[in-house]
């Protein structure tokens, strides 16, 4: 049965068709797509009013990829939230409205739980599902978080940011160092090319006991490098400024992804969100799972960490992973007829959810 | 009123938003101006924890999202980031004069000096500017009471 995923929760506004074997008929960005005629011109970053030009020609985009249209749609996926409520609010409209009309099966989706499982979508050569349990790393330009995945349904909180995203940290570091936006992919690719170990910068909160991050110091550490000694000059100074800032970020992201699945005992990670572009942190995370830190004590004896990666485009914002949480809502015979958008993450209590939304504190 | 505050270390500057806090009232807004890494996300989470937003619940930059809602606070808190927003039109779809016309929350806005005219007058503004690695230079701005209540706190005397 195919899902119509739409997704309006921050920048991008998206639809995809989806099934709940995580086959993608469709995949549709409005950013991505090259003629923005039918937007009015160039899409602005973020705004409703950007999300309400773009999601009927982008539904409308979606659909052409199967032979019936919505005729051959068998339920509606929308993201429920956490997001800006007003951009959230033009996806869940446009989701009501086709389920309605069409008399289709509706879920809402938490995008977050949509990250995660995004994994799960079969896109790019050689695509293995990845077996549950496993530990996720959800690090974006807006959230930052370790998660232990039971099943679709059972997600647990096991960490996350006290103040700034891994991305927004790349994307401000950027901003102090007079780059561009976004910043994750010009940091990584002169940090390629620097010395990690010029500048020292600090680890905050390091510690694999706490899985908890905080980006924030880190960002003042730099600001306050760049105070006193100005925006390096010369490409080499700067290189060396961004390798030792990837560093010291990817280093703590690392460390505690690999700890989370040493103390879950889970020898399976993945990472999640645009931050699981950088080059610097699939590299880290693979040494450290590989490494003597990166063993996990199974049944069958310490097992090292496997390390599962989507391709890029299942790991930024994407309707695709909407649709595909969706239809595995729907393929459990879970429907929503009251549809609120919600703001902030309501799993943002540590413990295990149920099914029925009841929280088992650990 | 105005008025200049040292802030030592951040234990000064907790001091302070809690001093602020019990002279805060709904429908106020607070713009906070500094560089970044100033410590303007800082101030909100210390405001936040001395208007009652439990330990669990971490303040997050909210520059991506653009707005956090803390109902946990007394009296509720908004916390806005509009460093990332193109033009006041878009503030008609964060719902932040809602909160402030009608009183419902203490309404803090980072990155807000480009929307004085569309937001209105603030109750407070606070300049924060490093001196240190924890240390803060805080320019006051804003009520009368606002002001002496930051004066008669710990972290002023």
């Amino acid at each position: 049965m195919w899902v119509l995923g739409i997704e309006s929760s921050c920048d991008e506004t998206a639809a995809a068709i989806v099934d709940a074997a995580g086959n993608v008929r469709a995949d549709v960005v409005a950013s991505q797509i090259a003629e923005h005629a039918p937007f009015g011109g160039v899409v602005p970053e973020l705004a409703a009013r950007a999300h309400l030009r773009a999601v009927v020609p982008v539904v409308e985009r979606a659909l052409t990829a199967l032979p019936g249209g919505l005729a051959d749609v068998g339920g509606i996926a929308v993201t429920q939230g956490p997001g800006l409520v007003g951009a959230l609010l033009v996806g869940l409209q446009v989701a009501r409205a086709i389920a309605w009309e069409t008399e289709l099966p509706l879920v809402g989706v938490n995008h977050l739980d949509a990250h995660l499982l995004a994994v799960q979508l079969r896109l790019g050569d050689g695509h293995v599902p990845v077996p549950y349990p496993f530990v996720s790393l959800l690090a974006s330009g807006g959230h930052t978080a370790l998660y232990r995945v039971d099943a679709p349904d059972a997600i647990t909180l096991l960490g996350q940011t006290r103040d700034d995203a891994a991305g927004e940290a790349f994307d401000k570091a950027a901003k102090l160092l007079g780059l561009g936006y976004p910043g994750g992919p010009v940091v990584d690719r002169l940090a390629a090319q620097g010395d990690p170990t010029a500048l020292e910068l600090p680890l905050p909160m390091a510690s694999r006991k706490n899985l908890d991050f905080s980006f924030s110091g880190l960002k003042t550490a730099l600001a306050r490098h760049v105070a006193d000694h100005g925006v390096p000059s010369s490409e080499r100074e700067l290189a060396d400024v961004c390798a030792s800032y990837q560093r010291a970020l990817v280093e703590v992201l690392a460390r505690k992804a690999v700890a989370a699945c040493v103390q879950e005992g889970i020898p399976r990670l993945t990472l999640a969100g645009g931050v699981a572009a950088n080059r610097g942190l699939r590299a880290r995370v693979k040494e450290l799972a590989a490494g003597r830190h990166g063993k996990v004590a199974t049944d069958a004896g310490p097992t090292p960490v496997e390390v599962f990666v989507p391709v890029l485009r299942a790991c930024t914002d994407n309707a695709a992973m909407i649709a595909y949480a969706g239809a595995l809502r729907l393929a459990r015979g879970e429907r929503d007829t009251d549809l609120s958008p919600f703001s902030r993450d309501p799993r943002r209590e540590r413990g295990k959810f149920r099914r029925d939304g009841t929280l088992v504190r650990r | 009123m105005s008025a200049r505050l040292d802030l030592v270390d951040e234990a000064a500057t907790i001091r302070l938003a809690r001093a602020l806090a019990a002279a805060l009232q709904p429908g106020d807004l607070v713009l906070l101006e500094g560089g970044l890494g100033a410590g303007k996300t800082f101030f909100v989470g210390a405001l936040a924890r001395a208007l009652g937003v439990p330990d669990e619940i971490p303040i997050q930059s909210p520059t991506f999202a653009l707005v956090h809602e803390y109902p946990e606070a007394s009296p509720p808190l908004v916390h806005a980031d509009l460093y990332r927003l193109g033009d006041a039109d878009e503030l008609d779809y964060l719902d932040l004069g809602d909160a402030l016309r009608s009183g419902a929350a203490i309404v803090c806005v980072e990155w807000g000096e480009r929307f004085v005219d569309a937001l209105g007058a603030p109750a407070l503004t606070l300049r924060l500017t490093p001196t240190g690695p924890t240390s803060r230079a805080l320019d006051l701005e804003g009520r009368d009471a606002l002001i002496a209540a930051a004066l008669a706190s710990p972290t002023a005397l």
